[in-house]
């Protein structure tokens, strides 16, 4: 048997230490957060403050190079407890009594940084539309439009989000819905479309989106090349009817 | 509530013109705006608790100490602050910033924000007296008061007897209040246009100002005056000690505007140099004080919702590219290369990504930005890249005015040439449609009144077959109460405001955004308002969903608690939509 020589011996001993240090380094990651700023100035006595943004600017998002973020089973649950989180919040935002106040705590609540915008006038109709700057990992674009109706009471009349694509998408949402609200049989279903009636006024619909259905949207940016197969969830009033009404083709 | 204070706002006016010939006199209020005032005397002060910070021979900026010592903050020059002199120490007046000069440039140090407290050197705060207030824009929350009344660009100063402050002391339900008293000018009045007395507890009003001395402002006042008066404003004149340090004009950056400019990688932005008043009065008009609020009382018949104010922005869902300059650079992932340049007011759609950051910072000479991943949806091809954050706003927030576009419009309809006054004028209207709808939209599941959910529930409209994506029109001359909003099943709606206050509703349209269609603008009869949509279960054909109301009521058109599940004043479109397609196309269904 040949033997093994000191020479060999280090380089393997090296070998395993340059491994263990990139193994080491790799989970480490880097720090989104900008810290500490020189004084530059002569004209001012200012002592230099150590100024820490906070991590959660708008429109961020876990940094890529954490082993959390890398991890896919990881990615994949925190995706579907926000799936959760937002199916219910959209199932508690059209009970009876709920507010659109309310709607807004939970939001800001779950950090997901909500602000409002408003049109109209009490003349013809204002229109809120409440969105968020932080979405949920996984979800993204919260929509929300709340009307004031001739009593001034206001009232959702439509409300939705996205669960990003995936093999299971839809079949999660299915399921997060089904978890969240009462829902009795379907009037509609297709392999990319599902709507059931809620009550008399409001109906939820969750869609598969192909490349047209990204298209010409006025609130949300897409990228065909990674945005088909978004799943959307959606609660709405009621225009049409119910599918066997349907219009006639 | 407005409508109350409005009321009593002009009985106290009637009374107070037969007594005396003041100045209307009001209060200001964080939650309720501008708040006539009643039974109040005037009395002077020793002093009034506003200072204007401005540092003397160093430079542009003083420290704002921390109560411990430990720490401080960039104050910048001409800042408004709020003294406490129980607090104050030798050389050291306690103070909190009240109002931070909107000119302000990025700073390299953390610099003082609203509200901030701590101690400034007693030699870098002088006498209001000696400076003349300009309110700016305001907070989301003071900026529909603001707006409302057209305040904004107006000039405030101290009021003064004898040199010596004044304010009025006023008793209400018990309780007496000292407020500060200001003589408040507008651009075309040489008097003041009201006396507003400011309790130094709500001062919100006062976050976004530019101060002026006395001589600054008079000049800035007559350059937006149609016949400025020879001398100065008797008013604006002030006897005082005149600032000893030589700070550079805000006039010098309103007269040197560069005429078409490319704006360098990431601009400062100075919000001075844009467009000073959004809504210039006009020429001849008296400006007073009730006649702005009573102008403005049917826009704000509501109670402000303090909870709401806060986050609440009186705009279209639209972010725009917000700069002075006409250009801005558009930049890759790693922000060190220049994709292509936007314009000014340029259309944005801040990206949410799944996985990736949609936000990371850069140094650009020595100034740290936060850049976002934004969409440009009116370019083709590359059109996705990053902005500095600061630079993209929603438009109500961009003080920059967007520039009107030439609206398309397809084709002059044939109807009777004449003045449409309401919707049973004889000149009234064209067809939403550009051709003839497909199938009849009188009978069928497309009528108006069709039964939905097994009758629980009527159709509210008559529903318009045509091509997907062909162009909706506007039938008449009118103004968009609501623009595109999301509708039913991936399509959307917008509201226009007829003449005679009829209201239509355009549904089922694409989400393809037509220039001009934003909430307040101005629409022609025939003018392109969007593009006919399909819903996105597949059910159901293109078509345009057409919606009339009367306008006899107020609200949204959609609610609750009826079968049509729109509002009590809900017409049936069908006669008028059959006499305007007889007049547009020569015959009907």
């Amino acid at each position: 048997m040949r033997k093994i020589s000191s020479k060999h011996l280090l380089l393997l001993a090296f070998l395993l230490l340059l491994i263990g240090a990139s193994l080491l380094f790799s989970k480490k990651g880097v720090s989104p957060v900008v810290s500490g700023k020189k004084s530059t100035t002569a004209a001012t006595q200012v002592q230099a403050l150590t100024m820490v943004e906070s991590a959660r600017t708008s429109f961020d998002s876990p940094t890529p190079n954490s082993s959390a973020a890398q991890d896919p089973t990881a990615k994949e649950r925190r995706a579907q407890r926000s799936l959760e989180t937002m199916s219910r919040l959209l199932a508690k935002a059209f009970a009876p009594n709920a507010t659109m106040e309310q709607v807004i705590q939970e939001l800001a609540a779950t950090g997901q940084k909500p602000f409002t915008t408003r049109t109209g006038d009490p003349a013809a109709g204002r229109l809120t539309i409440l969105r968020t700057k932080s979405p949920l990992p996984g979800t993204r674009y919260f929509h929300a439009q709340y009307f004031t109706d001739e009593q001034g009471k206001v009232f959702p009349q439509h409300m939705s989000f996205e669960f990003k694509p995936g093999p299971r998408s839809m079949q999660e949402a299915v399921q997060a819905a089904t978890n969240n609200f009462r829902l009795g049989q379907a009037t509609e279903q297709k392999s990319d479309f599902i709507q059931w009636n809620l009550d008399d006024d409001y109906v939820l619909w969750i869609k598969k989106k192909s490349a047209i259905d990204l298209e010409d949207d006025p609130f949300n940016a897409y990228d065909p090349a990674k945005d088909v197969g978004t799943v959307q969830m959606s609660v709405e009033m009621k225009i049409h009817g119910d599918a066997h009404e349907g219009h006639e083709h | 509530m407005s409508g109350l204070s409005t009321v009593l706002s002009l009985a106290f006016l009637l009374t107070l013109s037969v007594s005396e010939a003041s100045s209307p006199r009001y209060s200001w209020s964080d939650t309720k705006g501008f708040v006539p005032l009643e039974g109040c005397r005037i009395a002077p002060l020793s002093e009034a608790p506003f200072k204007v910070m401005e540092a003397v021979g160093t430079g542009l900026a003083a420290n704002l100490i921390s109560s411990d010592g430990r720490s401080s903050l960039v104050v910048e020059n001409r800042s408004l602050v709020k003294t406490n002199k129980a607090l104050s120490k030798p050389g050291l007046e306690a103070v909190q910033i009240v109002g931070v000069p909107t000119s302000a440039s990025p700073n390299h140090h953390p610099t003082a924000k609203v509200r901030n407290q701590g101690y400034l050197a007693t030699n870098a705060l002088q006498d209001l007296g000696n400076y003349v207030l300009e309110i700016k824009a305001g907070t989301p929350q003071t900026r529909k008061w603001l707006t409302s009344s057209r305040m904004t660009g107006t000039f405030w100063q101290l009021s003064l007897e004898n040199d010596r402050p004044l304010s009025l002391l006023c008793s209400s339900g018990g309780t007496a209040k000292s407020l500060i008293l200001f003589d408040v000018y507008a651009a075309n009045q040489q008097e003041p246009i009201a006396q507003v007395g400011i309790d130094p507890k709500q001062i919100s009003i006062f976050e976004k100002v530019q101060i002026h001395s006395v001589d600054e402002a008079d000049q800035v006042l007559d350059s937006r005056m149609e016949n400025p008066p020879e001398n100065h404003r008797q008013s604006l004149v002030a006897g005082g000690k005149v600032p000893t340090v030589s700070v550079s004009s805000p006039l010098e950056t309103i007269r040197n505007l560069p005429t078409k400019k490319e704006a360098p990688e990431v601009p400062a932005l100075k919000l001075s140099d844009a467009k000073v008043e959004t809504k210039p009065v006009a020429a001849g008009k008296e400006q007073t004080i009730e006649s702005i609020i009573e102008d403005s009382e049917s826009d704000s018949g509501e109670e402000v919702d303090e909870e709401e104010a806060e986050e609440t922005i009186d705009s279209d869902m639209e972010y725009v590219v917000c700069i002075n300059e006409d250009t801005l650079a558009v930049r890759d992932d790693s922000l060190e290369e220049i994709l292509f340049r936007a314009e000014r007011n340029e259309t944005v759609l801040p990206v949410q990504s799944w996985d990736e950051k949609d936000a990371q910072k850069k140094t650009i000479d020595e100034t740290e930005y936060t850049f976002i991943k934004v969409k440009f949806p009116e370019r083709n091809g590359k059109n996705i890249g990053w902005l500095a954050q600061e630079y993209v706003r929603l438009e109500g927030q961009c003080p920059v005015p967007k520039a009107e576009k030439e609206e398309e419009q397809i084709s002059t309809p044939v109807i009777p040439q004449g003045v449409i006054k309401n919707i049973n004028s004889a000149s009234c209207c064209g067809f939403p449609t550009v051709k003839r709808p497909n199938q009849s939209y009188l009978t069928g599941m497309r009528r108006f009144k069709a039964g939905r959910s097994k009758g629980r529930r009527l159709h509210a409209a008559c529903d318009l077959y045509r091509v997907h994506g062909e162009t909706a029109v506007s039938v008449a001359p009118g103004k968009v109460v609501n623009g595109l909003y999301k509708f039913y099943q991936g399509t959307y709606a917008l509201e226009i405001q007829h003449p005679g206050g009829f209201v239509a509703r355009y549904g089922e349209l694409t989400g393809k955004k037509v220039s001009n269609m934003g909430a307040g603008k101005n629409v022609k009869l025939g003018q392109v308002v969007g593009h006919i949509g399909t819903v996105n279960s597949g059910c159901c054909k293109p078509m345009l969903h057409f919606e009339l109301y009367s306008g006899t009521k107020k609200g949204s058109l959609s609610r609750k608690g009826n079968k049509f599940q729109r509002r009590t004043d809900l017409i049936d479109p069908s006669s008028h939509l059959r006499k305007w397609e007889k007049l547009e196309f020569g015959s009907g269904y």
